[in-house]
């Protein structure tokens, strides 16, 4: 009996002087590897519109179906979405749609602080989309 | 019959089979993307390559342009073959823009499919890619030159098939362009099958672009229900939206192609205006409120007045599972109706029609399209029911001769000898067609030499211009010419021969009759509006507005929604299914595509997302069919008919319309017509005795004036003006030439027309055709005979 509680209060007492495997959040920052998924971006075109064309490949991956494109087509034949909706609340980070797109178009950042008051404020849309994650 | 082993199965086909279709019948798809079963072979894109190694011919060849012989021995996987194939589709794709992901047709691409599956993924010729100047076709068809593949089967549809001039290909070899001399709206009024037989994204459809993939739709077979033929659709709806309407193959009715008015005339389902919840005096209430408020008030008009104080009107464009309800529904309750049609006269016009056709032979489209002699009496086959006009050209591309008597100046993709006989004029030649050896040779030049070599001959005839008499002359006319002779009648709506089989003597001027003498108080209107193409708008609102309850059930945003107590909304026939009757008494159904609901895409103005709401349903769903809701308001007043779903219907209306269902969905009924008494209308005087006056037949066009498509934002840019047809003869004399613009007075309102003439309109006649309306819903009443004092010029 008391074999065991030597051996338990060993664990604590290690724990005790090892170096911490948590941070103190708010002050301390995380920094996730590079390869990390969380928010989505919208890369730009040389003219200031979204790299999308609209080929709804995307939303067609989309395991979680949080994706909602609506496209038009410029005069000269382009086309590129007029809204460009991914809700987060549903997003589920797999990457397919980064993994889909054929002209690179999205990509994902390591911008993982998501948050939000509303659902609605959880959707994000093109312009946010395209603006570099803030913080 | 030749028999022939295609990759080891032995299969005998008809003699000129091809050997393509011979495999497809053993269930091998030899890939192709030239060649289309109705347009024939063009070995243009030789995809379609197998080897035939033993035979009458040997070596690598195309199976589309190859007829089955005996002792063919073909193996469509023999690696030169696969070889060959591959590498035509590397040529074809060398210069075929690689954007699947911004095309339309990416996911439902042929040429995608076939590239795909040969495994070319990389170009290996460094030059720069052919491409072309695209055309602006009109609001149906999108063009994209680049893409093209040089398939040709754009023009054989439009110029051999169609029989239209004005799209078809230019210049050769690989600069060869598929469009138009100049940039223009197509004149094909069947323009939208380009989109469906181009294999490629060359031709895509521009209404439903880039609205959805073809994977995210809801798709489901349905029928069209914009003329009387029923061709048979798959429509596509997303995100709660019908998006677009393709043809679908079935060869006993409309074959591979619709026309543009079934394509593009869907827009009524997803019209702003249209009804999604129930109202009482106009303002919006729950469905048991309203249901509550019909049935009190049907119970409180029956207690006051009797059962026949409620009279029940529905039209021909409600499906057979409405009608038949209705009429149980009235049987069982002694109600006044159902009257399915405006007038005695269309009623029995209507009857007469089917009994006439019925007891001679019912034609459907591919007898029309067999036959070597073809009469149209009465009839303007591309405005009423334009898919005729195709099959009438296929008759005609095999030698048919064609004649027409009609007033209108008829158009149609074919030469044709026509003569603008009418009412006495028509009856007569009739008479004297049947009576004498030369028959209708007078009128109508070539008609005996066609007459004598002919084997099968289709009379089509239709009931909107030709009167009860000349009706009957013309059966009479059609026993005289023989057993060979067939009818192919033409009715108004889809539904029209149930509605004539069903009806009882109500019509609707009768029930307006008894409303006026004060013996119906309340109107039960399913899916009709009494409004569409009336004479009578003035005493029709006298009447309505007199009545002391209007129920309506219906689904578009008609007029008399608009007037309506109680409005109940039901179910179009992409959410509720339904069966119909075809022209040829073809029993088809068609199922629910979705299930309906305010279009996502007008939530989504102003509204970044829909509301969060918690309900059952999605919003402005329609649940009912209005079948179903007749079901509900039979049950609460007491006189419930026992059925529960559809199942049911059936199962009742078996035992009581037995003429109407005694074949299974796709065949056709047999029922002997019956019903018209001989002496069922009093033949009116001709009113335009004097010579000042002429007669006025009011006509519609291919794009306006049909009730469901006039909903139809999609159809807007086509629709025709008003126009008003002159004898170019009289005309002349008053000194109006085409295209002048002029006033007809017509009560207080002058209506604005366009003028057009012909030689071939009678000159006692004045043919209106309202076009896209405007004015015309101000004329309270459209007289029987116009005067030339009437009309003055803009």
């Amino acid at each position: 009996m008391i074999k065991p509680l030597i051996k338990g209060l060993g664990v604590t007492l290690k724990h005790l002087f090892a170096p911490a495997v948590t941070i103190q959040y708010p002050e301390e920052r995380w920094e996730p590897y590079p390869r990390y998924r969380a928010r989505h971006i919208m890369y730009q075109r040389e003219d200031g519109r979204p790299k999308c064309v609209v080929c709804m490949l995307c939303a067609t991956v989309c395991p979680s179906r949080c994706i909602k494109i609506v496209g038009i087509q410029d005069e000269k034949g382009d086309q590129y979405p007029r809204r460009y909706e991914i809700d987060l609340g549903r997003c589920i980070f797999c990457g397919f749609c980064v993994e889909a797109c054929p002209v690179n178009a999205i990509g994902m950042t390591t911008h993982y602080e998501l948050d939000g008051p509303t659902r609605e404020s959880l959707i994000l849309g093109l312009e946010e989309m395209m603006r570099p994650p803030r913080g | 019959m030749p028999r022939l082993t295609i990759d080891g199965q032995v299969i005998e086909v008809p003699p000129g089979t091809k050997v393509i279709d011979a495999a497809e019948a053993l269930g091998i798809v030899i890939p192709r993307l030239c060649y289309h079963p109705a347009l024939g072979p063009a070995g243009a894109c030789r995809l379609c390559a197998v080897s035939f190694l033993d035979g009458p011919v040997k070596g690598v060849l195309m199976s589309c342009s190859i007829e089955a012989r005996d002792g063919m021995v073909v193996s469509t996987e023999h690696p030169e073959a696969v070889s060959f194939r591959k590498q035509v589709i590397e040529w074809l794709m060398m210069n075929h823009p690689h954007d699947c992901p911004v095309c339309d047709e990416g996911g439902h691409c042929l040429l995608q499919e076939v590239t795909v599956a040969s495994g070319h993924c990389r170009r290996r010729y460094p030059g720069p890619k052919r491409t072309f100047v695209d055309q602006d076709l009109g609001p149906f068809v999108q063009q994209e030159m680049n893409r093209c593949i040089h398939c040709w089967r754009c023009r054989r549809f439009y110029q051999d098939y169609a029989g239209y001039r004005d799209f078809g290909a230019l210049g050769i070899g690989w600069r060869t362009y598929f469009g138009r001399a100049t940039s223009g709206v197509l004149e094909s009024p069947f323009s939208g099958n380009l989109v469906d037989i181009c294999p490629t994204g060359a031709l895509t459809d521009k209404p439903s672009r880039f609205m959805a993939r073809r994977w995210d739709v809801e798709r489901a077979p349905s029928l069209c229900i914009h003329c009387s033929l029923g061709c048979n659709v798959t429509v596509s709806a997303h995100l709660r939206e019908i998006v677009q309407v393709e043809a679908r193959y079935n060869g006993d009715v409309n074959g591979h192609f619709i026309c543009d008015r079934g394509r593009y005339g869907f827009d009524y389902a997803n019209h702003p205006l249209r009804p999604r919840s129930p109202a009482v005096m106009g303002e919006e209430t729950s469905w048991s409120k309203a249901i509550a408020q019909a049935v009190a008030g049907i119970e409180e008009v029956t207690r006051a007045h009797g059962p026949k104080a409620i009279g029940v009107v529905s039209s021909e464009r409600a499906s057979l599972e409405a009608m038949v309800t209705l009429s149980l529904l009235c049987e069982e309750t002694g109600w006044e109706g159902p009257a399915f049609f405006q007038d005695e006269e269309t009623l029995v016009k209507n009857r007469l029609l089917a009994q006439v056709a019925l007891s001679h032979g019912i034609a459907g489209l591919r007898e029309v399209e067999k036959a070597d002699l073809i009469l149209i009496v009465g009839t303007d086959p591309i405005c009423e029911a334009p898919l005729l006009a195709l099959a009438i050209r296929q008759a005609w591309r095999r030698g048919a001769w064609v004649g027409a008597l009609d007033p209108r100046p008829i158009e149609l993709p074919l030469t044709f000898e026509q003569s603008g006989l009418w009412d006495e004029e028509l009856k007569k030649a009739l008479l004297k067609g049947a009576q004498r050896e030369e028959g209708l040779e007078e009128v109508l030049p070539g008609w005996k030499e066609a007459l004598d070599r002919s084997r099968e001959i289709v009379v089509i005839l239709g009931p909107t211009v030709v009167d009860i008499s000349s009706l009957r002359r013309c059966g009479e006319f059609v026993s005289k010419l023989g057993k060979k002779a067939r009818i192919f009648p033409v009715f108004r709506g889809p539904n029209s021969l149930a509605a004539s089989a069903l009806s009882r003597e109500s019509t609707f001027r009768s029930l307006a009759r008894k409303i006026r003498e004060g013996k119906i108080k309340a109107l039960l209107l399913v899916e009709a509006d009494p409004f569409h193409g009336t004479k009578m708008r003035g005493e029709l609102e006298a009447s309505i507005r007199s009545l002391e309850l209007t129920i309506v059930i219906d689904y578009l945003p008609s007029e008399v929604v608009k007037r309506a107590h109680i409005l109940i909304p039901s179910a179009t026939i992409y959410e509720g299914g339904g069966s119909f009757i075809n022209q040829e008494g073809r029993l088809q159904r068609a199922s629910p595509v979705h299930r309906g609901g305010i279009p996502l895409r007008r939530n989504l103005q102003g509204n970044l997302r829909p509301p969060r709401t918690f309900a059952k349903g999605p919003p402005g769903e329609t649940a009912k069919s209005s079948w179903q809701v007749l079901l509900e308001l039979g049950e609460r007043i007491g006189k419930g008919l026992g059925i529960e779903d559809k199942e049911d219907i059936w199962k009742v209306a078996r035992e009581r319309f037995p003429f109407l269902w005694q074949v299974e969905p796709g065949g056709r009924i047999s029922w002997e017509g019956g019903g018209v008494q001989e002496e069922a209308m009093e033949e009116e005087e001709d009113p335009s005795q004097s010579s000042q006056e002429m007669r006025v037949l009011l006509v519609t066009s291919t794009f306006a004036g049909e009730e469901l498509s006039q909903y139809s934002s999609k159809l807007d840019p086509v629709r025709n003006e008003a126009r008003a047809f002159f004898n170019e003869e009289v005309a002349s004399q008053r000194g109006l030439r085409r295209g002048d613009r002029i006033w007809i007075r017509m009560g207080d309102v002058r209506v604005p027309f366009s003028v057009k003439t012909s030689p071939k309109v009678p000159s006692k006649l004045l043919i209106l055709d309202p076009g896209n309306e405007g004015l015309w819903r101000e004329v309270r009443e459209v007289s029987k005979t116009i005067g030339w004092t009437e009309i003055e010029r803009a």
